[in-house]
């Protein structure tokens, strides 16, 4: 697969901290809890539930991690506040040495505009529009004509082999060509960080790789850190680190091999 | 995103639901088609009657005897006064009233008229020379009566164009002698067709000199004076320098009731204009019902589309570009259904013009923008709480959504 020869550059122009995001760890979260006032109490009074207990992680850019765990065990949670869709209850989080707790909603929206990318396992496009503008949605909310919105998504979608297919509707496609389609709109705005849940769990197996394959070239070519949430055995089976979640908190982070750089969990 | 583009994709997911979209619009249709319908029949109403008013002459004063407290435009009951109105009044007219054209005494009354067996029972206007100018009617044949015949209260008539038609058929009528009550009386003109006026059949009548008919009648009080005035600027004056002279006349009582033409018009116009905007405003009612369609439709449409929320707040939208997104197509719905309700309106309007052609409903442009304009606010303002509610989602919630 060929990408574009200037892999996306660290965005420290709209780092606060310029000097300090060069060098800084892509993600850090420490001690990360998030808890739910759950009104269920058999007297009527609300009941609080743990999602996450005391996270605390740490990736480096250019990372791949897979977060596993039982279903419950509060892995769709740390992905949406890595994600920046949803705010920790306490802790701090730093993307790219700025705390993000604190931001605004619009600040986080901007963040998720152009920093992050997501993949979910439904894919969500938009049943009506075609690959083209689904995957130049996100451009829509940074400002960006409609020309020139459908020129970068024809190039991302040539990339990853729909370049005969920007005019299809999702409805005209396959399940690995709308999951492709999915993933050029995570990548149109050349993110630093691409989060996905369950890529492959509706997809079959030989798609589902051919998706992992595309994780792992943007990942070794683009430099991009990826996050992926799964159940799958043969996803979790390629990818170098695993974070492994039970009942809200980090009980195993391990590293394999050595084709990335390595990642340790905070003590 | 563009305004032009917000509106492009805001059209795009009305048309996914064509029928639907179709629907609710059609409830904001119906409102202005209705508003701007009601609103055109007042001002085709109103226009009628100011002609039918113009019909009878310009600048037209009336003088009923009795006085009035109100203003009511048909001045005072009939009988109601305690001195009447005589050919003295007039003649003081004629000789002071330097502001005044032409003045003329006015006498009404019925009888049966008759030759060689045939018979018709028609109204008899006693009056002078002068009416026919101050009432714009002209001859058909023949002449009006002259200022001495009017004088001399000669026993001439001339009818309206029935009356002609009825008598006498095909046939010369004028110098017949025709029998009015108890009397004889010469035909000498026929008056040209006029039609009905105000609910009068000018075409089925007769006049005579005043003082033929005061004989005929044995009657001395007038009925009425109308007179009129120079021109349209000197109205005002003229219905002063009038009154004073009668006041005069009545030493110095102000006994009678005087109107002019402009003054019973605007009167008319202000009950009418009551009218249109009581049945306007009833038709906007409807209108609100319209607004409570696109709300409804709107709230609908932001359930299906809780996962595309999601989906697009996950992606970088602003809870104001979703609360944007769905006031526009709200916006737009109004619009296009304010526009389609403005299309059936004026095509209601000219298909009730053909109907008649005395009476031609008319809109303004004013009151099509008026309908345009609030078909748009209406959709900005039921489309507002449904958009609310779609940017006050969670994303994530949103995005689970089945």
């Amino acid at each position: 697969m060929i990408w574009r020869a200037h892999a996306a550059p660290p965005r420290a122009s709209d780092a606060s901290a310029t000097s300090a995001a060069i060098a800084a760890p892509s993600i850090v979260l420490e001690l990360v809890s998030k808890i739910y006032a759950s009104g269920g109490g058999a007297g009527g009074e609300s009941i609080e539930v743990a999602a996450l207990r005391d996270v605390s992680l740490r990736i480096e850019r250019g990372e791949f991690v897979a977060i596993i765990g039982a279903s419950g065990s509060g892995k769709s949670t740390l992905l949406n506040i890595l994600g920046c869709l949803d705010r920790p209850t306490r802790g701090r989080y730093l993307l790219d040495g700025d705390e993000v707790s604190g931001l605004t909603e619009g600040q986080l929206a901007r963040i998720r505009n152009e920093r992050m990318g997501f993949v979910f396992q439904a894919f969500n496009l938009l049943p009506r529009q075609t690959a083209l503008d689904n995957a130049a949605l996100p451009l829509i909310y940074s400002g960006v004509g409609r020309r020139e919105r459908r020129r970068r998504a024809g190039e991302v979608l040539a990339q990853l082999q729909l370049a005969d297919r920007v005019h299809h509707r999702p409805n005209q496609l396959s399940g690995g060509q709308i999951q492709r389609v999915a993933i050029a709109r995570a990548l149109i705005q050349r993110p630093n960080v691409l989060l996905a849940d369950e890529p492959t769990g509706n997809l079959d197996s030989r798609t589902g790789r051919e998706i992992l394959e595309i994780f792992r070239a943007m990942n070794r070519d683009l430099g991009v850190t990826v996050i992926v949430v799964t159940h799958d055995p043969a996803l979790v089976q390629s990818i170098p680190r695993i974070v492994r979640l039970s009942d809200g908190a980090v009980v195993e982070d391990t590293t394999r091999g050595a084709a990335a750089p390595p990642g340790e969990a905070l003590p | 995103m563009s305004l032009w583009e917000s509106i492009l994709a805001a059209l795009d997911s009305l048309r996914a639901n064509l029928f639907r979209t179709a629907l609710t619009m059609l409830g904001i249709s119906i409102g202005v088609a209705a508003v701007i319908v009601l609103i055109a029949m007042g001002e085709g109403t109103k226009s009628y009657i100011s002609n039918e008013f113009y019909s009878l002459g310009t600048n037209l004063i009336i003088v009923q005897p009795g006085r009035t407290e109100t203003k009511s435009p048909l001045g005072p009951p009939p009988g109601a006064a305690n001195r009447d109105l005589t050919i003295q009044d007039v003649r003081a007219l004629e000789r002071h009233g330097t502001l005044l054209s032409a003045v003329s005494p006015l006498m009404m009354g019925s009888a049966t008229i008759s030759i060689a067996g045939r018979q018709r029972d028609v109204m008899v206007l006693g009056t002078d020379d002068s009416l026919p100018s101050i009432l714009s009617i002209g001859m058909a044949n023949g002449r009006f009566y002259s200022e001495n015949d009017s004088f001399a209260g000669r026993r001439v008539c001339t009818i309206g164009w029935v009356v002609k038609e009825e008598l006498f058929g095909d046939a010369n009528p004028i110098g017949s002698i025709v029998r009015v009550a108890r009397s004889e009386f010469r035909v000498i003109g026929v008056m040209e067709k006029k039609g009905t006026s105000l609910g009068m059949d000018f075409d089925d009548i007769i006049f005579m000199p005043v003082r033929a008919y005061q004989k005929l009648f044995d009657q001395s009080a007038l009925f009425g004076i109308r007179a009129k005035a120079r021109s349209q600027e000197d109205l005002d004056a003229a219905v002063d320098q009038s009154r004073k002279i009668l006041t005069r006349m009545h030493h110095g009582e102000e006994d009678f009731t005087m109107v002019d033409q402009e003054a019973m018009l605007s009167t008319m116009g202000s009950i009418l204009d009551t009218l249109s905007y009581i049945l306007a405003g009833i038709a906007a009612i409807s209108l609100v019902v319209g607004g409570i369609g696109i709300m409804n439709i709107l709230l609908v449409s932001v359930t299906e589309r809780t996962r595309e929320v999601g989906l697009r707040m996950a992606v970088g939208a602003r809870r104001r570009d979703i609360l944007k997104q769905f006031v526009t197509e709200s916006v737009v719905l109004g619009f296009l259904g304010g526009a389609l309700g403005i299309a059936a309106g004026l095509a209601g309007n000219a298909a009730l013009g053909m109907l008649s052609d005395k009476f031609q409903p008319a809109v303004s442009a004013g009151t099509v923008a008026f309908a345009a304009g609030f078909s748009i606010v209406l959709g900005l303002l039921f489309g507002v709480y449904p958009a609310w509610r779609a940017a006050a989602l969670d994303p994530i919630l949103a995005l689970r959504r089945e």
